[in-house]
């Protein structure tokens, strides 16, 4: 049954990363890609750690996994809002004279 | 678990073959650190976490964020920035006493291999005198540990180098034009948490996957990331215990193992009974060390002529 349940999300979490892949490859400038890819990232992951957390031995092992998840959703939002903004100045410097 | 092997083993191949044939900069370094990944992924499925962990934070972080840093360098100056620095007597002076300290570290070891005819085998190193649990520690520090102090001696030549080069106040090469309130937010949050990390890293070398060059390099890390955002403020130190911070580790490292032979007649054949704490004495040291030194490799953090990089301009 844990079993069934664990595969279903780690299913449902590959697929957001198989989506966010997509996008990533398929989506015309950096805003778009980086919409596509922050949504599997955070989604996609989100399901697999806690498919983990179902399948995990031990408190310190599900602890750890929900640690490494807030640490990853920290940088990739921090890390999203700096290639965004870095976008943003570059569009902002080039279209105005 | 095969299928997976194999799609690995297949997409590390497509990597590899990818990387060279393509003649973009920008996308053979993208390449080089996906392949260090996948690298990385490799050695986890064959058992080996501390490579792992080793190929990771040095082979693909550090090294792509130095590869990232040289293509900028060298797509916006021209290439006179290569041109070597006028060395001045008193910046000579470390260089050269390192340098013949190294060059004693290596006849020494030279000799110990010489005199004792062949390197005993692993098979002769018996568990029971191990003087930490973690068999890869053990190795690194104990077993082959002329190998890592002339791999510390190396490191260490390498930024001397780099100085040499580029001059060493002309650091801060890795610097984020504005830093914005999100990421010094985030900076101000991780770098008491890396520098934990640093630490469990650190003390969890000795019985299990970690140590020395794992924590520093998140030492260095943690540097280099609070250094570029000008989030934090390091107070400055003077020029001579900034070197002597970076010489430290090699430095204690070589004078454990000198102080060992002139108890027992072999370098770095440590004592039996202090071997634990000596281990972690040495690890302790070159963690310091090697942080710094992969930090001023990384964008110049340690000031070394009196002066600091200034701090990044404000956001505009």
């Amino acid at each position: 049954m844990i079993d069934l349940i664990a595969g279903a999300l780690i299913a449902c979490g590959a697929f957001f990363f198989f989506a966010g892949t997509v996008g990533l490859l398929r989506f015309p400038d950096a805003l778009t890609r980086l919409h596509a890819l922050t949504k599997a990232d955070t989604l996609g992951l989100g399901l697999i750690v806690i498919a983990l957390i179902v399948r995990a031995d031990s408190w310190a092992v599900r602890i750890k996994l929900l640690v490494i998840w807030l640490l990853v959703l920290g940088a990739t939002a921090t890390t999203c809002h700096m290639i965004a903004r870095s976008q943003l100045d570059r569009d902002t410097a080039g279209g105005q004279p | 678990m095969a299928a997976f092997d194999v799609l690995l083993a297949c997409l590390l191949f497509g990597l590899a073959a990818r990387l060279l044939v393509t003649t973009d900069l920008f996308e053979t370094i993208t390449l080089f650190v996906s392949f260090g990944l996948g690298l990385a992924l490799v050695w986890v499925r064959i058992g080996a976490i501390d490579v792992a962990l080793a190929e990771v934070a040095l082979g693909t972080g550090v090294t792509g964020a130095l590869l990232i840093n040289t293509r900028r360098r060298l797509e916006t100056k021209a290439p006179e920035w290569l041109e070597v620095a006028a060395l001045r007597p008193a910046a000579s002076l470390l260089p050269a006493l390192v340098g013949l300290a190294a060059g004693g570290a290596a006849l020494a070891a030279l000799a110990f291999r010489l005199r004792a005819g062949a390197a005993p085998g692993f098979a002769d190193y018996r568990p029971a005198e191990l003087p930490v649990q973690n068999p890869v520690t053990a190795v690194l520090l104990d077993f082959r540990a002329y190998d890592t102090l002339l791999e510390i001696g190396v490191l260490l030549l390498a930024v001397l180098g780099a100085w040499a080069a580029r001059g060493a106040e002309a650091g801060g090469t890795l610097r984020a034009a504005s830093p914005g309130p999100l990421l010094s937010a985030a900076v101000r949050l991780l770098v008491p948490l890396m520098v934990v990390v640093s630490g469990v890293l650190l003390w969890l070398g000795a019985v299990a996957p970690g140590g020395a060059f794992q924590a520093g390099t998140v030492l260095g890390a943690t540097l280099v990331l609070a250094s570029i955002t000008g989030a934090l403020r390091v107070p400055p130190l003077p020029a001579w215990a900034a070197r002597g911070a970076l010489a430290l580790g090699f430095a204690v490292f070589l004078g454990v193992g000198a102080g060992a032979m002139a108890i027992d007649g072999e370098i770095l054949d440590y004592p039996q009974e202090y071997a634990g704490a000596l281990v972690l004495a040495i690890e302790a040291t070159l963690t310091v060390s090697i942080g710094l030194i992969l930090a001023a490799l990384a964008g110049g953090v340690v000031p070394s002529g009196g002066t600091r990089p200034a701090p990044p301009e404000e956001a505009r």
